[in-house]
């Protein structure tokens, strides 16, 4: 479609960026706002965003899809509480093409945000736990249909038949050595970009201190969860792919937010800690663009 | 005798500086990189030396990824060990109490005047995100054939 309009392929990889970026941090700030209700929060998630993982890899790698996917995965993952919020089945009708969209951009992100759809679904309680278990079955059993479908009539690999590909990079022999795969994973692939640990650091303290008090800290809890699971189990290389799907800009958010109000000192140092970190995060990600 | 507070409000002030002073030094190595994005290359600009500080801190990330992936599989085994173990038990309530604590919902949070303009925040994060993907170095070398060579290198390493 956008050939037919005169635009040349590299003039499309070359812009996507100035697309894709806001985007993101829209989906996020959508994403934040709807599990948790917490604008300040979403804000935060928004902000982080913007010089994410999603953003600096995207630019150095040209992962154009998978960023694409992951815009794609906060809006489905927010209109996935929105359905739990209110019940309403209708709602149901954009979510399956929310995921057939996911699907057809990103299979594998498609895989991994219907895993947390599914055990989020599960935690839930007894009452909401059968219309939600149902409905994420039934968008995996209608997404297997279309991506056979597409198999078909475009050809391609299926997700099912692609995962037959991955045997020499996925199983126990990966696991004995994990701690080699995850440092070379970070340190290595994109100039060591994913080695950032400002981001990791909250992320990780987010995760560590959240009670999983609201949904979205629910939701999170089981994004990280369904991730960690085959991440143990693949290579380095693949183990980047799955660091690059986390959601961590919300779990920066909260972890930063976390911060914000321990550190005592009122709006004042506040807004320092709030400054000194995002000015960090932007010059690591103006870092990623030069060496890009 | 003299008043211990006004130690406390001491360390506060320096903290308060330390903090002004690093949102300083980020702020000059981001204008730097802005206007010549080559400092990231040469030696002695704040870009540089921002630059060097997070490889520096690179060889801590393997850890704190691993807390983020395991903390909840921590948590599971912890919560199975309880019910066998007393002293494990204790342990786990003394530590639940000083997280609970640590993430109780702080009344100042709501004070955050810079949280309350959350649309004037979300503009903001929308067009540094256009300025970023449009931010280009007109000399940079194609990153796809460093990462098919990086690919290469890491499935012949033992």
């Amino acid at each position: 479609m956008i050939a037919s309009l005169g635009v040349r392929p590299e003039q499309v990889v070359e812009f996507s960026p100035v697309i894709l970026g806001p985007l993101l941090s829209f989906s996020s700030f959508v994403f934040v706002r709807t599990g948790s209700g917490d604008k300040g929060t979403a804000a935060i998630a928004a902000l982080v965003a913007s010089f994410s993982f999603d953003v600096t890899v995207g630019i150095w790698a040209g992962y154009l899809a998978n960023w694409l996917g992951m815009i794609i995965a906060f809006f489905f993952l927010a209109a996935f509480l929105l359905f739990e919020k209110s019940k309403r089945k209708p709602i149901v009708i954009p979510l399956i093409l929310l995921s057939l969209a996911l699907l057809l951009t990103h299979p594998w992100t498609w895989a991994l945000i219907l895993t947390t759809a599914f055990f989020f679904a599960l935690t839930r309680p007894r009452i909401e736990r059968k219309l939600l278990t149902t409905s994420t079955i039934m968008m995996i059993a209608v997404g297997i249909i279309v991506d056979f479908a597409k198999n078909q009539v475009a050809g391609g690999a299926t997700l099912a038949g692609d995962l037959g590909t991955k045997g020499p990079v996925f199983g126990i022999s990966q696991l004995v050595t994990f701690w080699p795969n995850i440092s070379v994973a970070l340190n290595v692939f994109y100039d060591g970009l994913l080695g950032n640990v400002l981001l990791l650091g909250l992320s990780a303290l987010s995760f560590v201190t959240i009670r999983f008090r609201d949904k979205v800290e629910g939701m999170l809890a089981c994004w990280v969860a369904s991730a960690s699971v085959p991440f143990a189990l693949l290579n380095s290389f693949h183990q980047t792919r799955l660091i690059y799907d986390l959601p961590i800009p919300p779990l920066v958010a909260i972890g930063l937010l976390l911060i914000m109000s321990r550190a005592g000192g009122g709006n004042l140092r506040a807004s320092l800690l709030l400054l000194v970190v995002l000015l960090s995060c932007a010059n690591y990600a103006l870092e990623a663009v030069i060496q890009a | 005798m003299r008043k211990v507070p006004s130690l406390r409000l001491n360390i506060r002030f320096v903290l308060d500086d330390a903090l002004a002073l690093l949102a300083i030094f980020e702020t000059i190595a981001l204008g730097q990189l802005v206007l010549h994005p080559f400092s990231l290359y040469t030696g002695g600009s704040f870009a540089s030396y921002q630059a060097q500080m997070f490889r520096g801190l690179a060889p801590l990330s393997p850890i704190l990824l691993a807390l983020l992936l395991y903390a909840w599989l921590a948590r599971l085994i912890l919560k199975i060990g309880r019910k066998h173990s007393t002293g494990l038990d204790r342990f786990s309530r003394t530590l639940s109490e000083k997280v609970r604590g640590l993430d109780k919902p702080n009344s100042s949070q709501v004070k955050f005047i810079l949280l309350h303009h959350h649309g004037l925040l979300l503009i903001v994060a929308m067009t540094v995100a256009v300025l970023l993907g449009l931010f280009r170095d007109p000399f940079r070398k194609p990153s796809h054939t460093r990462l098919v060579e990086q690919i290469v290198a890491s499935d012949q390493s033992p």
